[in-house]
């Protein structure tokens, strides 16, 4: 499904990924782990093309990303740290306007029926601006069910979340997974990513070890 | 996608207003200190006045295209544009066309207080002023929406912006004066013919550029 080969980072000189290469096979979750700062949400950042890559390629469902049109991104969905959403505009706002964006728009009914199973229905016309941490990644959960994926990137799904939202997470995760979904994960507790990954990937000094 | 893009910028700031508010205050600003802070006669005020217009527009189309590009940054949105399957030379045309709104309906709005506080008549064209003042509007916009798509993933983005954008921008300021005060004075077409040619041609080559080049500057 995926296919990872030489990639290299370097910000002001400094090396964060030295020719990393990995695959991920269909319904496949990987969980990628390493200290603060070792190249965990770059290199997710760089699948998702938002972040440039020195060197390398990509190929995704046979695709290259780098190089390939826009429509070779329609079947990936990246979640990182913060929640990729606009302050001024409510959930229901958001997840209409980023569910266009990924060409499958969706009423506003099925919208929010999602944000109610998350927990969020109460403030769901709200600004966002005014959302917890654990209220986000509520969201972001939300735009990942609602979303058409075959392979999910998400930057630690459990912080910021109390234990009701580690559970949604949780409950999310193993639905997926059940469903064949790929995903790749970066993660900090050792016991989570031996729970939910069919493989971990350690990255030190900019290697995959 | 595109219409999707612009519907999005034109309702962001309809929430906040942020763009809009900051460019009227800063305008009306400025308009009132050319207004009292200079003691000339109305015929040298005339001569001047293309020339303060343009200026005042120029800071104002920087505050607000630096206002659009950085609500981007809160709470890393831009993702949600660059990570999405469109062609990204969109999410540039959608900045430059909204950029456009935002600075044309400040100008209507700045326009009366100008020419009154300023006690200069109002030329004697009016329909040929507006068609080129948007014309004007629109390759400042294309200029400063690429500008800020490259300045917007540096480190001090807000250092950046000016000091690209301005010498940039200068020729067509230069332009905007020379066609604003041949039109004012009542001058035939043929003696500013050129300038707007100018005008026309930067719309064109910073249209395409941003629109091919959107795509790998967005990164980080």
């Amino acid at each position: 499904m995926l296919s990872v080969s030489n990639i290299s980072k370097s910000f002001d000189r400094r090396t964060i990924l030295k020719n990393v290469s990995f695959t991920l096979n269909e319904g496949e979750t990987v969980v990628i782990m390493g200290k603060n700062g070792a190249g965990k949400s770059t290199l997710l950042r760089i699948l998702a093309r938002i972040m440039a890559c020195d060197k390398g390629e990509i190929f995704f469902l046979n695709n290259d990303l780098l190089k390939g049109s826009p429509s070779v991104r329609r079947k990936l969905l990246y979640l990182g740290h913060a929640p990729a959403m606009y302050t001024t505009l409510s959930a229901i706002e958001n997840l209409k306007l980023a569910l266009t964006l990924r060409g499958t728009p969706m009423d506003i009914s099925r919208i929010q029926d999602q944000l109610k199973y998350f927990g969020l229905s109460a403030q769901s016309d709200d600004p966002i601006s005014i959302y917890s941490q654990g209220m986000l990644q509520r969201l972001k959960l939300a735009y990942a069910e609602l979303a058409d994926w075959d392979l999910l990137l998400i930057d630690e799904p459990f912080s910021g979340l109390d234990t009701e939202g580690i559970e949604l997470v949780e409950t999310a995760l193993h639905r997926w997974k059940e469903l064949g979904k790929s995903i790749i994960m970066v993660l900090h507790s050792l016991s989570r990513a031996e729970e939910f990954g069919d493989r971990i990937l350690h990255i030190q000094n900019g290697l995959i070890e | 996608m595109f219409f999707t893009l612009l519907k999005k910028e034109l309702f962001v700031e309809f929430r906040s207003r942020e763009v809009t508010l900051s460019m009227l205050v800063f305008g009306l600003s400025i308009i009132l200190t050319f207004a009292f802070s200079s003691n000339v006669s109305p015929v040298i005020i005339a001569n001047y006045a293309p020339g303060m217009f343009w200026i005042m527009v120029l800071f104002v189309a920087v505050i607000g295209v630096h206002r659009s590009f950085s609500y981007e940054k809160e709470f890393d949105a831009f993702s949600m544009l660059i990570s999405a399957p469109i062609d990204r030379g969109f999410i540039f045309l959608s900045k430059w066309i909204s950029g456009f709104i935002f600075l044309t309906i400040m100008e209507v709005l700045i326009i009366i207080p100008f020419f009154k506080f300023l006690m200069i008549d109002f030329p004697s064209q009016p329909w040929v002023a507006m068609g080129t003042t948007l014309l004007i509007n629109c390759a400042i916009m294309a200029i400063a929406s690429l500008v800020s798509g490259i300045a917007m993933r540096a480190r001090l983005s807000e250092v950046l912006l000016p000091i690209l954008l301005f010498p940039l921008v200068s020729p067509v300021i230069i332009a905007a004066t020379k066609i604003s005060g041949s039109i004012m004075a009542g001058d035939p077409y043929i003696f500013w013919q050129i300038w707007l040619l100018i005008v026309l041609t930067v719309i064109v080559i910073f249209g395409l550029v941003g629109y091919t080049l959107f795509d790998f500057i967005t990164e980080e």
